[in-house]
C-alpha cells in the first residue's frame, strides 16, 4: 500500500462515498478456554461501542453476533451461528443502498486442512467458501471481509472479488497459533493513533497498517517469535477510501454561501496539487520540491483558516 | 549474503575400553601393553622391564616400555630403550629436539618397512615441515593420498598418519580437512582404543574454533585413558577456549604431573600464564620446556610473546632470530605473538604482527584471521573484511571467522552517524530512538573523560550499539554466548543497546560510560594500563559520573573482602584472571573501584595519572606503588584496608543480610509489620546489595497500605541507588505527577527512559512534564525519541515536535518538521495552524 494511491483515491471518494451509509457485521465465534472467551467477546463488543459511539453507524446498521447472546443483551444480537450469519447478511443486503459500504469483521478461532479453511461456530463452522456464497447478495456494494482468526490465511481465494478487500490475521491457513492482529485491529477504531493522515477517518488501509505494526510491536517487546503474519489483498484502493465513519467529514454543507462553497472548492483544488506534487516528488530536485510543497501547504492553511471563519468545517 | 560454514556429521561410537585382566596377569607383554593403555604407565614400565629381563626380544614389552617411558616424559629413557623401534625412538628423540637424530630414526624405520612405517613417514615429513623443507615435506604428505586411496587394510595408526597428513595438505586444498576428519573417524572404528586419533581429531576441531566437537572426542578419549597426559592437555585447551580457565590449569598440572617435560603442556600454561599477567611464572614454565625442547616452535614462540608484551624487544628479536635458524617460513611465532598482543589490548600491533606473518607465510590462514579480527577491533572495517574473507576463502572450516563476516554482513542493516569525536554505528531500528541521548552522553562522556584524563584524541572514537545480544557477542569472541555487555578495543567500543536485554535488567549508559572510561585508560596508558586498574577505574568513573551509577559498595562485597576471598590491592589482578568464583570478579570489580576513590581520596587524582603514565612507560606494579603510591606493596595493602574498614564496617554487612534475609522472609510469609522493620532497619545499613534492594520490599508494603508518602520515600532511595530500576522510577513518577510534584516526576521518569527507552508512554509523559515546566529542549529530545519508536501515527508525532521546536524557539527546525507532518497528512488542523504561526512569527 502506497501513500500516492491513498492521495489519489480520496479524492474519488470525497464526491461518491460521503453520502454512502456503513453496514458492518460482527461475528464472534467459539471460545473454548475461558481467557479466549473473554478476549472475543471484548474485541467483539469494543468495536460495536466504536462503531455506533465514535463512527457514529446508524445502530441498526451494526449486528454482532456472538457466542452467548444473553451475556450482552444490549449488544449482543444473536447467536453465531452459520444460519444466524445467513440471515444477518441477506437482511443486511436488503437494506443496503448500491454504495452503501460493507464490512464483515470474523472473531475466533480458525482451522484448515484440505477440506478447506473455517472459522469455529457454535453449531456447524463456517466456510470459506459457505461465506463467499453468503455474500452473493452485495453486488454492487463495496465490501470489506475481515478475518481475525487463527488460520485464516485461506480465506482470500474464496472470498475475492470485484470491488472487494480481503484481509486476514495469517498469511496462510498454516498459521494455526492464537492472534493478537485482532486486538489492534479493533483498536484503530476504537482509539487513538491510526488515522495517519489526520483526516479525521481511519480507513481500512489506515486500520490495517496499524494493526500490523501494532502486532508486531506486541511480539518484539515480548522477545517472542512472531507467529502470525497478516495479509490484505483483493482492491486496495477500495482500502484507501473505505472507512466506517468519523468526526471531521470534508463534505460541503448544504447550506454554505456561494463564497464558502468557492472556499471548499479552492481548498480541494490545493488538496489536489499537493496530491500531484507528492507524485512528482522524487522528479525534483529536494530544494524545489520543498519550496513547492511549502507553499502550497500554506495556501492550504490559509483557505482551512478561512472556512473556519466563514463558519466552515475543517 | 549467507555463508555456509563446511561441516560434518560426528559419529558417534562406543569407545570399547580394554582393562587389564586377571587372564594377563601371566602374560608379561600383553598386560604391560595394558597397563600403558589405561594409563598405569608405572606398572606398565615395571611389567615390561621385568618381562625384558626374561626375554630381550619381546616385542609387544619393549614397545609397551618405551609408549609407557614416553608418556610420562622419560625420553631420553624411552629412545635408550627403543632397539629395534626406530619410529618410537625417533618420536622420543625429537621430543628432546634432537632432531637430526630424530631423522635418521624415522628414516631407518621406513627402511625397515614394518608396522610403523606410514608414521614413521608422516613424522620425517612433519619434521621436515616443521624445519622449513616445504619442498620435501609436502610430496610425503601427498603420499598419504595414495596410501589411503590404494584400498589396502590400514591400520589404526596408519589411519592417524593419513588423518595428520592430509591436515598439512589442507592448507591448499581445505576440502581435505574433511578428509582428515573421515580418517579420523575410521582410524577409531580400526581400534577404539587407540587414544591418538581422538586427540588428533580434537585439536583439528579445536583449530576450526569448534569447542563442542572437541569435547565430544575427548570424552571418548577420556574413557580410554584419563591419564594420557596428551589427551589432558587436549581437555585443557578445550576448556581454554571455553573460558574456563580454572578448569583447564587443573588440566594441564594434572597433565605435567604425569608427564613433566611435555613441552606443549608447558607451553600452554606459559601461555595461559602470560593471558593472566603472570609473567615470572610462565618465564619458568618456558624455561622448562626449552631445557626439554630447545628447539621447540611452540614455547620459543610463547617466550618471543612473552618478551613482547614486557617491552623487552632485544630478548623478543633474538627469539625470533633463533626461530629463524630452525625455520625461515615459520609464521606461527609472529600470530602467536599476535594474539598474545590482543590479549593484552595491543590491537595496532597485533595486527601489524599479524600481517608480518601473513607476508612470511601467503597460506598462513590463521595469519590473515588474526590480521582481519585486529582490523575489526580497531575499526578497519574495509581492510577486517578484505583480511578475513581472505582467511575464510583458504580455511572455510573456521567457526569464529565465519561468525564474523556474518556479522560484517548485517552492518548494512545500520546507520553511521558522525558526531564531534565520534562515529556512531546503530542500527536502523533504534537509530532515531537512541541518537538524542547519545548525543548527549556521547559528548559528556569525552568531555568529562578526556578533559580530566587529558587524553588527547587520535581520532574518533567508535561506538558500535548492537540490539542483538548474539552479535554484540561475536564483535566481542567470535561466538555467541558471552555474557558482557561492552567491550573497548580502544578507540572501538561495542555493546548491547537497551533492546539487547530486557527492561530493569540493563542501563546501556552507565556501560557506555564504563567503556568510554576504559578507553580514555587505554589511551592514555598507550593500552598498558593492567586490567585491575581499567576495571576499578571504569567503575569508579561510573559513580562519579551520576548518582546512582556504579552502584555502591554492596555487603556481599565487604564480607567477601572481610573474609579475605579477594586479593591485597598489590595483587588484585589475580581477582579478575583467577577468581575464586564467577561471583568474585564482580567483587573484585567493587574492590578495584574503591582503590581508584582511596587513591583519588588520599594521594589526589593526579596520582591516577602518574600511574597510567607509568603503566605507560613499562614499569612493573611495585616499582609504581612505592613511586607513586610512596609505599611498599605490603604497606599499601594494609593502608587501603585500614582505610575500607574505616568507611565501611564488614560488621554491618553481616547484620545487614541478616535483616534483609528476616526481612524477605517475613514479606513472604504475609508478616508485613516484621518485613517492614527487618527492611527499615537493613535499610539504614545499606540501601541496595546485590541481592537486592530493602527499599524495594518498603516500596510495596507502603504501597499496599495505601500510605503512598512513605512509598514515594522508599522508591526515592531506591532509584537513588539503583542503576536500574526502571519500574520503580516509573512508579515514582506517577505517585509524585499525582501529588502535582512535576518536577520530581520529570526526574524520575527521566532516569527512566535513560534506562530503557522503548517504551512509548514514558517518553509521551516526560515530554509533557518538560513541555509545563518549560523546559523546552528536553522536551524536544522527549518527542525526537518518540518519532525513533515509530508510531503508526506519525503524522502527529512530527506535529508534536514541530510544536516542541516551535516552543523551543527553533523556528527553522519548527518549520521542517511541521512541513513532514503536513506532507503525510495535508488536512491536518493542527500542524496547519502550526504552519501559520511559525510564518507569522518569522
Amino acid at each position: 500500500m502506497t501513500r500516492l494511491v491513498l492521495a489519489a483515491a480520496l479524492l474519488v471518494l470525497q464526491s461518491t462515498g460521503a453520502a454512502s451509509q456503513v453496514h458492518l457485521l460482527i461475528v464472534s465465534g467459539l471460545g473454548g478456554e475461558p481467557r479466549y472467551v473473554e478476549e472475543f467477546h471484548q474485541w467483539g463488543t469494543t468495536m460495536v461501542d466504536a462503531a455506533v459511539d465514535r463512527l457514529a453507524i446508524p445502530p441498526e446498521n451494526v449486528i454482532y453476533l456472538a457466542e452467548d447472546p444473553a451475556r450482552d443483551e444490549l449488544r449482543i444480537d444473536g447467536t453465531s451461528r452459520r444460519d444466524e450469519i445467513g440471515s444477518a447478511l441477506l437482511s443486511m443486503a436488503e437494506r443496503a443502498a448500491p454504495d452503501d459500504r460493507v464490512m464483515v469483521l470474523l472473531i475466533g478461532h480458525g482451522s484448515a486442512d484440505s477440506r478447506g479453511s473455517r472459522i469455529n461456530l457454535p453449531g456447524p463452522d463456517l466456510t470459506a467458501e459457505e461465506l463467499a456464497e453468503l455474500l452473493t447478495p452485495f453486488e454492487t456494494q463495496p465490501l470489506v471481509v475481515v478475518n481475525t482468526a487463527s488460520a485464516s490465511g485461506d480465506f482470500h481465494e474464496p472470498l475475492a472479488g470485484e470491488n472487494r478487500t480481503i484481509i486476514t490475521a495469517t498469511r496462510s491457513g498454516m498459521e494455526r497459533n492464537e492472534t493478537l492482529f485482532g486486538e489492534y485491529f479493533v483498536a484503530a477504531f476504537a482509539e487513538e493513533g491510526a488515522d495517519v493522515d489526520q483526516d479525521g477517518r481511519v480507513t481500512i488501509a489506515e486500520a490495517y497498517e496499524f494493526a500490523e505494526t501494532e502486532t508486531e510491536r506486541a511480539y518484539t517487546n515480548d522477545n517472542r517469535l512472531q507467529l502470525e503474519h497478516s495479509r490484505m489483498e483483493g482492491d486496495l484502493e477500495l482500502a484507501a477510501v473505505f472507512h466506517l465513519g468519523g468526526t471531521a467529514v470534508a463534505t460541503v454543507p448544504a447550506d454554505a454561501s456561494p463564497e464558502l462553497r468557492a472556499l471548499y472548492e479552492e481548498r480541494q483544488r490545493l488538496q489536489s496539487e499537493v496530491d500531484a506534487l507528492r507524485i512528482r516528488s522524487t522528479q525534483l530536485d529536494a530544494a524545489e520540491y520543498q519550496r513547492q510543497l511549502e507553499t502550497l501547504l500554506l495556501d492550504l492553511a490559509r483557505t482551512n483558516r478561512e472556512i473556519q471563519e466563514a463558519g466552515g468545517s475543517q | 549474503m549467507i555463508r555456509f560454514l563446511r561441516s560434518r556429521c560426528w559419529l558417534l561410537f562406543a569407545a570399547a575400553v580394554l582393562l587389564p585382566g586377571p587372564a594377563w596377569a601371566q602374560q608379561d607383554g600383553p598386560a604391560a601393553d595394558a597397563a600403558v593403555s589405561s594409563g598405569e604407565y608405572e606398572d606398565a614400565i615395571r611389567i615390561a622391564q621385568t618381562a625384558l629381563r626374561a626375554d630381550p626380544n619381546d616385542t609387544l614389552a619393549r614397545r609397551s616400555l618405551v609408549r609407557a617411558l614416553t608418556d610420562v616424559g622419560r625420553y631420553d629413557d624411552a629412545a635408550e630403550a627403543a632397539v629395534g623401534l626406530p619410529n618410537l625412538r625417533g618420536e622420543a628423540l625429537r621430543a628432546r629436539g634432537r632432531t637430526a637424530e630424530a631423522e635418521a630414526a624415522f628414516r631407518e624405520a621406513i627402511e625397515a618397512g614394518g608396522a610403523d612405517r606410514l608414521d614413521a613417514e608422516f613424522n620425517l615429513a612433519e619434521l621436515l615441515f616443521a624445519r622449513g623443507d616445504r619442498a620435501a615435506a609436502v610430496p610425503l604428505f601427498d603420499a598419504f593420498i595414495d596410501y589411503y586411496n590404494r584400498g589396502e587394510t590400514l591400520s589404526s595408526a596408519d589411519l592417524t598418519s593419513v588423518g595428520n597428513a592430509v591436515r598439512y595438505i589442507g592448507v591448499t586444498q581445505p576440502e581435505l580437512f574433511q578428509d582428515a576428519v573421515m580418517a579420523y573417524d575410521e582410524a577409531i572404528t580400526a581400534d577404539p582404543a587407540n587414544p591418538e586419533p581422538h586427540i588428533e581429531l580434537a585439536e583439528l576441531f579445536l583449530e576450526k574454533y569448534n569447542s563442542t566437537e572437541a569435547h565430544t572426542a575427548l570424552q571418548d578419549a577420556m574413557t580410554i585413558n584419563e591419564r594420557n597426559p596428551r589427551v589432558l592437555l587436549a581437555l585443557a585447551r578445550a576448556n581454554a577456549f571455553d573460558g574456563n580457565r580454572g578448569q583447564a590449569l587443573e588440566l594441564v598440572q594434572r597433565s605435567l604431573e604425569i608427564n613433566p617435560n611435555l613441552v606443549p603442556a608447558r607451553a600452554f600454561l606459559a601461555r595461559t600464564l602470560i593471558d593472566t599477567e603472570s609473567y615470572d611464572d610462565a618465564r619458568v614454565e618456558l624455561e622448562k620446556a626449552l631445557e626439554v625442547n630447545p628447539s621447540s616452535l611452540e614455547a620459543l614462540s610463547t617466550l618471543a610473546a612473552l618478551h613482547y608484551v614486557r617491552g623487552d624487544l632485544d630478548r623478543y628479536e633474538a627469539i625470533r632470530a633463533r626461530v629463524a635458524d630452525l625455520n625461515p617460513m615459520y609464521a606461527g611465532l609472529l600470530t602467536t605473538v599476535s594474539e598474545v598482543a590482543a590479549q593484552h589490548r595491543l590491537y595496532a600491533e597485533a595486527a601489524e604482527l599479524a600481517e608480518e606473518a601473513t607476508r612470511l607465510d601467503p597460506l598462513h590462514w590463521h595469519g590473515f584471521a588474526e590480521l582481519g579480527l585486529n582490523q575489526f577491533r580497531l575499526g578497519r572495517i574495509d581492510d577486517a573484511r578484505a583480511s578475513l574473507e581472505r582467511s575464510f576463502a583458504g580455511d572455510p572450516y573456521n567457526v569464529w571467522i565465519k561468525n564474523n563476516l556474518d556479522l560484517l554482513d548485517t552492518f548494512e542493516e545500520y546507520q553511521l552517524v558522525r558526531l564531534p569525536g565520534f562515529e556512531l554505528m546503530l542500527h536502523n531500528d533504534e537509530y532515531e530512538l537512541l541518537l538524542p541521548y547519545l548525543e548527549i552522553a556521547a559528548v559528556e562522556a569525552y568531555e568529562d573523560l578526556a578533559g580530566r584524563y587529558a587524553d588527547v584524541s587520535r581520532g574518533d572514537v567508535r561506538i558500535e550499539m548492537y540490539p542483538r545480544s548474539a552479535d554484540f557477542s561475536v564483535r566481542t569472541v567470535g561466538l555467541a554466548g558471552l555474557g558482557a555487555l561492552g567491550v573497548s578495543f580502544g578507540d572501538v567500543l561495542a555493546l548491547d543497546s537497551p533492546a539487547a536485554r530486557e527492561a530493569g535488567s540493563y542501563n546501556w549508559l552507565t556501560t557506555f560510560w564504563h567503556e568510554m572510561a576504559h578507553t580514555i585508560a587505554l589511551g592514555v596508558s598507550e593500552s598498558r594500563v593492567p586490567r585491575w586498574f581499567t576495571e576499578g577505574l571504569s567503575v569508579h568513573e561510573e559513580r562519579r559520573a551520576r548518582p546512582g551509577w556504579g552502584h555502591p559498595v554492596t555487603p556481599e562485597f565487604l564480607i567477601v573482602y572481610d573474609d579475605g576471598e579477594l586479593p591485597p590491592v598489590s595483587r588484585l589482578n589475580e581477582g579478575f584472571i583467577r577468581p575464586a568464583t564467577p561471583a568474585h570478579v564482580g567483587h573484585a570489580y567493587d574492590m578495584g573501584a574503591l582503590v581508584a576513590r582511596w587513591i583519588e581520596d588520599t594521594r589526589g587524582f593526579d596520582a591516577i595519572i602518574r600511574m597510567l603514565h607509568s603503566y605507560r612507560d613499562g614499569r612493573p606494579n611495585e616499582e609504581i606503588f612505592r613511586s607513586v603510591l610512596g609505599g611498599e606493596p605490603e604497606a599499601i595493602d594494609a593502608e587501603f584496608d585500614r582505610w575500607l574498614r574505616e568507611h565501611h564496617d564488614p560488621d554491618e554487612a553481616r547484620r545487614f543480610m541478616e535483616l534483609f534475609g528476616e526481612g524477605r522472609r517475613a514479606f513472604e510469609a504475609g508478616d508485613v509489620v516484621a518485613a517492614r522493620r527487618a527492611m527499615e532497619e537493613a535499610g539504614e545499613l545499606f540501601p541496595v546489595a546485590r541481592s537486592g534492594s530493602p527499599y524495594a520490599v518498603l516500596a510495596q508494603i507502603h504501597a499496599q497500605a495505601g500510605d503512598e508518602a512513605a512509598a514515594i520515600e522508599a522508591l526515592r532511595t531506591l532509584t537513588e541507588y539503583d542503576e536500574t530500576a526502571y519500574a520503580a522510577n516509573r512508579e515514582l513518577a506517577r505517585l509524585l505527577e499525582e501529588q502535582g510534584d512535576t518536577v520530581g516526576a520529570a526526574a524520575a521518569l527521566e532516569r527512566a527512559v535513560w534506562i530503557y527507552p522503548y517504551d512509548a508512554e514514558p517518553h509521551t509523559k516526560l515530554a509533557e512534564l518538560y513541555t509545563g515546566l518549560e523546559q523546552h529542549d528536553l522536551a524536544v529530545r522527549e518527542r525526537r525519541a518518540i518519532i525513533g519508536l515509530r508510531p503508526t501515527d506519525r503524522a502527529r508525532a512530527v506535529y508534536e515536535l514541530a510544536y516542541a521546536y516551535f516552543r523551543a524557539g527553533d523556528l527553522e527546525a519548527a518549520r521542517s518538521e511541521v512541513l513532514r507532518a503536513l506532507e503525510t497528512a495535508p488536512n491536518f488542523g493542527d500542524a496547519q495552524q502550526l504552519l501559520l504561526r511559525i510564518h507569522e512569527a518569522s
